[in-house]
């Protein structure tokens, strides 16, 4: 205090005048090679802090002393702690955490103390001490830096430190006087004036952006606000009779509001299949059973040391499996049967486990369903991996396994493709439920196109292919030459654009709009929608060579103008006939040729005839 | 940047068993432990060095599902090399070898060079297969033989690389018609400056242009 009462009325003080008050204080501090006051608080609080003067700091000089009888520690600042004050203009309170920032810094241990008390404080420590009611925390900080720094500045009230510094950062140098007070005072009110200007202006222009983006926010909102009203007043009541018609047809096509859609897909896809919900429940007990049981076997099978790793629960979960199977007595593989089979397994001899499998195999189909439940566990987790709702942890990794499984049980024939996962998935994206969306799933495959790829029936598919070559040879005679040239045949493209209708290759916001149009016209928009790709990159197309131009239509860029997409594709006209008039006409022949032989697959045939084609 | 020659390579193997993979390890050094599954064919292309001759490798990366093989038939055409793959932690991929190489066989030119590779065999402690057995295995088809894994990288350019020293080495005997495209090998500018291109393949040629990867 004595320090203090010293300095406290003196507007100047010199060097030696300062030496001299500090005597004995005075110690050298080896980290910052300066000479330092040292101090040492009084209270049992702050028993052992040291506390430092810089006494080449000329602003020290100015020291103001508030009363403060709590803060008997003293602050080791550097320059960067007081502009981290500073940086407080924005009015928030300054807490200890604002405090351990600045800093503090211990220079000699408590067990070097003298025990002197109540001597110098400095400056900043008005702040400090107003900054701060518990020091303990600060204690801690205090005795881990070993960097010390003292700044004082010419205050008398923390704004004024605030203040001054802001408007003059450096400070006078040490040749000149210090400012007077009501320098201070001058300078501390411009600031707080040109902070106050700052952040008007800054306010003002951040409320003019806001207002541009809402009113554009705004207006597309009512746009989408309106084209829901249109959907769910004028449209989906009447159904069957609004979807063609033209102000429908124009809604669409700008794609269909994402809360509309589930709704509209389901009633674009329709359920000619006559799907319901019983059915689907039933596919999955089905399909859960059989695959689980089927999983056994193979597990036992292609283990080369099944006693190693015999899992008794499977055991018990078999055994489970009685029951329900007896409960569907149409189901082809009776319990007994697998018994027996299960039976064989353990007695076999490892090195013959491979051959009871490939027996397995060619022995019935049984092992066709095994295979079946393992690629869709497998491709599940493949399936939009980048999203990760399908994997394991995900959300949709059960109802995605149940869609394909249950489908595979229905559809014996189809089985499970790869690809299937991918349309599985859209239609669960972006429909109400599992239920609904295997409604969707089953009625979709049932499209003309799809199912000539998903049976791999490889003379359609083959049509297929030169319909879109002659497609692009008129629309883009060049990119259809580079293609030759290179060696690119439409193949080794399309047939993943066809499998996933666009989902692996276009970035997702964009083929959900795809789907939606797909959904309205039909497999002729796929084509279109292909071809539109090609016109809208021929230029880049025509520049790449054979790996890259397959390379660059298996993942489109992500940043693609969608707009500019479906403009391009609005503006392509395919080249009759129809792809569907192709395929008739193939089919005629065919049926022509083979009228007299009947198709083994009875079930196939039935529901063959009940193909459809979109629209 | 040019090439002396580029060879068609095409992976083949059961479904899950890690081509998309080694791909991926091979091209861009990394791995993805959860890749998308392939749908039909996707493709790769790198730069090696032989001899101090530049080759370039156009890598065909087939679908594995066995409902898809008759598409990947036709990707056998062209083809110099083949990356046979079964997984090590799988045995009925190797089960599946068999049919796997009667495939290839029956749909490829005679003096395709086949390396069977054993995939995964960071996870030992899964391993259903014995190293041994790959061996024998390969021994008896006449096949090159080494176990990889496509997350570590172990063996991985290993694999693709002494595929391409042994097709490398059958052009020099010349067990290979270079000048016949259907053996999945083109020469490339840096041999034949005044014959970048030497026409195009008809349906899944070999051919992948003079220009870089």
């Amino acid at each position: 205090m004595d320090f203090h009462s010293s300095t406290h009325n003196s507007s100047f003080c010199s060097l030696d005048n300062a030496l001299e008050n500090v005597g004995q204080d005075l110690v050298y501090d080896p980290n910052t090679k300066q000479l330092c006051l040292r101090n040492v608080s009084n209270t049992s609080n702050h028993l052992g802090k040291t506390i430092i003067k810089d006494l080449n700091s000329p602003d020290s000089n100015h020291s103001r002393k508030q009363s403060d009888g709590d803060s008997g520690y003293g602050e080791c600042f550097s320059q960067k702690s007081v502009i981290s004050v500073e940086n407080r203009l924005d009015g928030f309170p300054i807490t200890n955490e604002d405090v351990d920032d600045l800093n503090l810094s211990p220079i000699s241990s408590p067990d070097k103390c003298d025990g002197r008390f109540g001597k110098p404080r400095l400056f900043i420590q008005n702040v400090i001490g107003r900054l701060t009611t518990s020091t303990d925390p600060y204690h801690n900080n205090y005795k881990q830096s070993n960097n010390s720094k003292i700044v004082s500045n010419p205050v008398t009230t923390p704004d004024s430190i605030i203040g001054n510094n802001a408007l003059n950062l450096g400070r006078r140098p040490p040749n000149l006087p210090p400012k007077t007070e009501e320098e201070e005072r001058r300078h501390h009110a411009e600031f707080v004036e040109i902070v106050k200007q700052a952040k008007k202006r800054e306010l003002k222009e951040k409320a003019k952006l806001k207002n541009r983006s809402n009113s554009n926010k705004f207006q597309q909102e009512e746009v989408i606000s309106e084209s829901i009203r249109s959907w769910t007043n004028d449209i989906l009541p009447s159904w069957p009779l609004s979807n063609s018609s033209r102000r429908t047809r124009e809604l669409w096509w700008n794609g269909i509001p994402s809360p509309i859609r589930s709704k509209v897909w389901s009633l674009a896809i329709g359920n000619d299949l006559n799907i319901t919900d019983e059915l689907f429940r039933i596919c999955v007990e089905r399909s859960n059973e059989r695959i689980w049981t089927k999983q056994f076997v193979c597990r036992r099978s292609s283990n080369p040391c099944p006693t190693k790793k015999n899992d008794p629960s499977s055991r018990h979960r078999r055994i489970a499996s009685g029951p329900i199977s007896n409960n569907h007595k149409s189901d082809n593989q009776p319990v007994s049967t697998l018994t027996k089979k299960l039976s064989n397994v353990s007695i076999t001899k490892d090195n013959e486990c491979a051959k009871y499998y490939s027996d397995c195999e060619e022995e019935d189909d049984e092992d066709k369903d095994e295979t079946v439940s393992y690629l869709i566990q497998l491709d599940v987790s493949r399936t939009f991996p980048q999203l990760g709702l399908f994997q394991k942890t995900g959300p949709y990794h059960q109802s995605l396994s149940d869609v394909l499984a249950a489908y595979a049980v229905y559809r014996p024939d189809l089985g499970y493709c790869q690809g299937m996962s991918f349309l599985a998935a859209m239609l669960l994206l972006n429909l109400e439920s599992p239920t609904t969306a295997f409604t969707a799933f089953a009625n979709l495959l049932n499209n003309e196109l799809l199912l000539c790829f998903y049976r791999l029936d490889q003379e359609r598919m083959s049509i297929v292919y030169s319909y879109y070559e002659r497609q692009l040879q008129c629309l883009m005679p060049r990119l259809a030459e580079h293609f030759r040239t290179i060696g690119l045949t439409v193949d080794l493209f399309i047939v993943d654009q066809m499998y996933t209708i666009f989902s692996r290759s276009l970035p997702l916001e964009c083929v959900c709009r795809v789907w939606d149009l797909f959904l309205r016209d039909g497999n002729e928009f796929i084509f279109r929608a292909s071809l539109a790709i090609l016109v809208m990159y021929e230029d880049i197309l025509l520049q790449l060579e054979f790996v890259r131009v397959a390379q660059f239509l298996a993942r489109l860029p992500d940043d693609m103008n969608v707009d500019r997409y479906f403009n391009t594709i609005a503006s392509i006209k395919l080249v009759p006939p129809q792809l569907s008039i192709v395929l008739e006409t193939k089919q005629q022949n065919q049926q022509h040729q083979h009228s007299k032989v009947k198709c083994p697959e009875s079930n196939t045939s039935s529901l063959v005839k009940k193909l459809f084609n979109l629209h | 940047m040019s090439y002396a020659y580029l060879f068609k390579y095409i992976i083949i193997g059961d479904t899950g068993v890690g081509k998309s993979c080694l791909l991926l390890q091979f091209t861009d050094k990394r791995f993805q432990p959860v890749h998308d599954l392939t749908i039909g064919v996707e493709f790769g292309a790198r730069m090696i060095t032989i001899d101090n001759k530049q080759i370039k490798l156009q890598i065909w990366d087939t679908a594995g599902q066995e409902a898809f093989r008759s598409i990947t038939r036709s990707y056998y055409r062209g083809a110099a090399g083949a990356l046979l793959v079964y997984d090590i932690t799988r045995r009925e991929t190797f089960n599946h070898l068999t049919t796997w190489l009667e495939d290839a066989r029956q749909h490829s030119n005679s003096s395709m060079v086949i390396m069977l590779i054993g995939n995964k065999c960071d996870l030992d402690s899964r391993r259903e297969v014995k190293k041994e057995e790959g061996e024998a295995f390969a021994r008896e088809h006449g096949l090159i033989f080494m176990e990889t894994s496509a997350k570590t990288a172990a063996n991985v350019e290993e694999a693709f690389i002494n595929t391409a020293r042994e097709i490398y080495e059958k052009i020099q005997e010349g067990v290979f018609d270079i000048n016949n495209e259907a053996n999945g090998i083109k020469i490339g500018p840096q041999l034949s400056p005044t014959n970048p291109n030497l026409g195009s393949g008809g349906q899944s040629s070999s051919s992948g242009g003079s220009g870089c990867c």
